[in-house]
């Protein structure tokens, strides 16, 4: 017997879940991943690599809702805070 | 007809049922289901040991009354007693697993119901059990005329499937009719309305009603879901009905010469001009026309 | 009934057994502001201990996608719900945080432990204040959480090819990784009807045995975090084993040393740090300054023990995420997570340093040490005064060696595309 109907019982069906918050944190999220990634030596493009990535949904996330130009900012504005922008890339070395 | 079991329903039934009847002041049952269960971890041999569990639970199954209510019910269907070879019992994990099959091969006709472990604890227990083999017992019955195979002609898998929902829903409010399951009601409705969205809500009551008063046979129920199969819209994303991939560039039956409907007909008779299809397939089977023989393989 | 001390909660509590604390304890401490949810962990655990038949769905360590996510589906609201049932608007927080006896205050409410009092059924008063999660609760482990395997409808045998074509968050969510907790007053155990469970003196790992245990399901029932599982075959209710062989320091690559987990060694992320830490007699934490752990959560104070409320004293400490409504945190890690992300947020010159530590080395850390380096930048974040220091974090393993040294600017070294892979 074919059965296809959408079932919410069944833990296999894809589904939205409505929560009651309507708090945006998408800013201080982004923040969070930019100064983690920054401490982990990530210079600005590869942090904005990140952003654009679909297969990180987190970043990803701020990207599409609030654009390149919010992201590009946002980590300008980061590096800059925390004294990283200038030093980078002189500090990366290629082994090649 | 011969009962069967698969060993981890039984084994989950009787320990969920255990349970229950330990809270409920049956301490001394539940104890003495657990001494004779724990005796059996001792057996060294595993394939021993299976099957003592096995043999345990069926014991216990029957003595805690679980095993008459499923008989029960299945006797109010008298066409399972007679034509099933078999009725297996096995376990679901999940409510969409749930259910009942008819297995037929040469000689055998054998039924296959899936439950919960949990559904046997539930009040609706029997409610459940009767509707699905209400099904069996249609498929059983040569006046129903059942066909386990749906099919439509040149219709993409995802039509298929659309088809097969609205059969479900339609045999479904007649079983549920047929048993007088009124607490069902108001879910075949909204099951119904959901797979009929198309149709007039006057013409939804006539025919909701209707399924719920007679017994259709099997050939009934799927005209209704043909007739009332309407093709899906031509979405941007969706899907060409002709080469399946998704597309953004619908092109409609102005855009297509008769040639090309002509050439798409050949392939896929169901396809109407309306239907449409995407660019690429319009451009194709245009070309088609114009070189001999065509190039494009389905 | 006994009376023992439960520093999470500052203040004594009931549990079955009189108090017993191993040598050493096992610990960890997750930085969830790292996590990206790509179940690496889950996968080593998963290919190490539970790939076998009957283990389908038993997944010691996994990850879930917070607020929806849960495996079992719901057991932390569920679980939460029947304590506030116990004890309506009770469940709160009071009292200052102290020293290591009383980091977060006094816990008001009622513990799983003392809830299960008052639920009595004719067999007896529960051990622990639980419920046992359903099949269905237990097959889904994909159930709201990211990556899902999924297919379309009436195509069951195509599966999603790309996360973009998944339903997208609209509000905030973070990764929590879980395994089990390896408590100090340890529910599953005080629940067990035939004594199957123990707490190994030597680093208070939690065990089942499996030629004792009968598979009453109990632990499971009673276990806060539903981290024992019921596995088919076997007859016998399973946990994480915490890579003992290897806390033992008997898996070859570590020379004879304690060597971090399975689920720990193999994180991309970074975001884990496990560790071995020493117990007063009341089972506080023995002061250790230069041990990472006991930095992170009694000086720092930045990792916190999750759901401490369920009065376990679970030994899994978490960094909390800055950028989640801090009702939702206060609720999960205790009145702690204020001070800790204000204090992640804004790292003074040592936690820099001890995070360094973080996923460089398989081998277990006992103690650190500071080099320290220059300053390299100064500046002002919400008006508090910020300075960068160069300095250089170096942990030692069980035989007093060093066994990892990095900078706080650890250079990147990118790796050659010709040897990309080569690993």
């Amino acid at each position: 017997m074919p059965k296809h109907e959408v079932d919410s019982e069944d833990p296999m069906e894809l589904m939205g879940v409505t929560l009651a918050t309507h708090e945006d944190t998408l800013t201080p999220m982004a923040e969070c991943f930019i100064e983690e990634f920054m401490r982990m030596r990530f210079n600005p493009e590869q942090v904005l690599e990140l952003f654009k990535n679909p297969d990180y949904i987190g970043p990803h996330m701020v990207w599409e809702q609030r654009g390149e130009g919010f992201v590009r900012q946002l980590i300008a504005d980061s590096f800059a805070q925390w004294g990283r922008a200038a030093n980078h890339e002189s500090r990366v070395t290629n082994n090649a | 007809m011969q009962l069967r079991y698969d060993g981890h329903l039984l084994e989950s039934v009787v320990f969920l049922e255990a349970r229950r009847l330990e809270q409920s002041g049956q301490a001394a049952l539940a104890g003495r289901y657990h001494a004779q269960r724990s005796t059996l971890y001792e057996l060294a041999d595993p394939d021993q040991r299976s099957d003592g569990f096995f043999k345990l639970h069926v014991q216990w199954f029957r003595e805690l009354g679980l095993e008459a209510r499923v008989l029960a019910t299945a006797k109010e269907f008298p066409l399972i007693e007679e034509r099933a070879t078999s009725l297996m019992l096995r376990k679901a994990l999940a409510k969409k697993e749930e259910g009942a099959e008819l297995f037929v091969r040469p000689g055998a006709k054998n039924v296959v119901v899936a439950l919960r472990s949990e559904r046997f604890l539930e009040d609706g227990f029997e409610p459940f059990l009767r509707h699905e083999f209400c099904h069996v017992a249609d498929m059983l019955d040569d006046a129903f005329g059942y066909e386990p195979r749906i099919e439509l002609a040149g219709a993409p898998p995802t039509e298929l499937a659309l088809l097969r929902d609205r059969y479900r829903v339609l045999w479904d409010i007649t079983i549920a009719g047929r048993l007088k399951q009124e607490a069902e009601r108001a879910a075949c409705w909204s099951e119904f309305t959901r797979a009929f969205s198309t149709l007039p809500e006057e013409r939804q009551r006539e025919l909701f009603d209707r399924l719920w008063r007679e017994r259709p046979a099997h050939a009934g129920l799927l005209d209704i879901a043909k007739s009332s199969h309407t093709r899906a819209a031509r979405t941007p994303g969706g899907a060409c009905p002709l080469c399946k991939f998704p597309t953004f560039d619908w092109a409609g039956a102005d855009g297509l010469g008769s040639g090309a409907v002509a050439a798409i007909q050949e392939h896929f008779p169901n396809w109407r001009p309306e239907d449409g299809c995407c660019g690429r397939c319009a451009e194709l089977y245009a070309m088609s026309k114009m070189a001999q023989p065509p190039t494009l393989f389905v | 009934m006994s009376n023992v001390y439960n520093w999470q909660l500052g203040r004594p509590m009931d549990y079955p057994y009189d108090a017993a604390f191993p040598r050493e304890q096992f610990a960890f401490v997750f930085n969830l502001n790292r996590c990206i949810g790509c179940q690496s962990c889950t996968m080593a655990c998963k290919s190490t201990w539970t790939f076998s038949k009957g283990q389908e769905y038993m997944w010691w360590n996994n990850v879930e996608t917070k607020p929806y996510g849960g495996y079992p589906a719901h057991w932390d609201v569920k679980t939460l719900d029947l304590l506030e049932k116990a004890n309506p608007g009770g469940q709160s927080w009071g009292g200052t945080p102290q020293n290591a006896k009383a980091p977060y205050g006094q816990f008001k409410g009622q513990t799983v432990f003392e809830a299960a009092k008052h639920n009595v059924s004719p067999e007896g008063a529960q051990k622990a204040l639980g419920y046992l999660p359903t099949d269905e609760e237990w097959a889904g482990a994909n159930r709201f959480e990211d990556h899902p395997t999924g297919a379309p409808k009436g195509e069951r045998d195509r599966y999603f090819q790309r996360p973009e074509s998944l339903p997208q968050h609209k509000t905030w969510f973070f990764y929590l990784a879980r395994l089990c907790n390896h408590c100090s007053y340890p529910a599953c155990l005080a629940a067990c009807p035939r004594s199957a469970i123990y707490k190994r003196p030597e680093d208070g790992i939690v065990l089942i045995d499996q030629e004792r245990c009968r598979g009453y399901r109990k632990c499971m029932e009673a276990c806060p975090y539903k981290k024992s599982l019921y596995r088919g075959t076997t007859r016998t209710s399973e946990k994480c084993v915490a890579c003992y062989p290897r806390v033992e320091g008997r898996d070859p690559d570590g020379g004879g040393l304690p060597m971090q987990t399975r689920c720990m060694s193999a994180c991309i992320g970074h975001i884990r740090l496990q560790g071995l830490v020493e117990l007063n007699a009341d089972g506080t934490w023995k002061e250790n300054r230069q041990h990472p752990l006991y930095y992170l959560v009694h000086v720092a104070k930045v990792a916190l023990p999750l759901y401490p409320q369920f009065g376990t004293e679970p030994n899994g400490y978490y960094i909390p995420p800055r950028w989640v409504p801090l009702p939702y945190l206060r609720q999960m890690f205790g009145p702690g997570v204020d001070a800790a992300i204000e204090r992640y947020s804004v790292p003074d010159r040592e936690l820099l340093a001890v995070l360094q530590l973080f996923g460089k080395d398989r081998r277990i850390c006992f103690r650190y040490e500071i080099k320290q380096g220059p300053k390299v930048f100064e500046t002002n974040i919400r008006g508090k005064k910020f300075e960068m220091f160069n300095d250089t974090v170096i942990g030692y393993g069980r035989d007093g060696k060093e066994i990892a040294r990095i900078a706080v600017e650890e250079p990147v070294h990118v790796r050659p595309a010709q040897h990309a892979n080569s690993i």
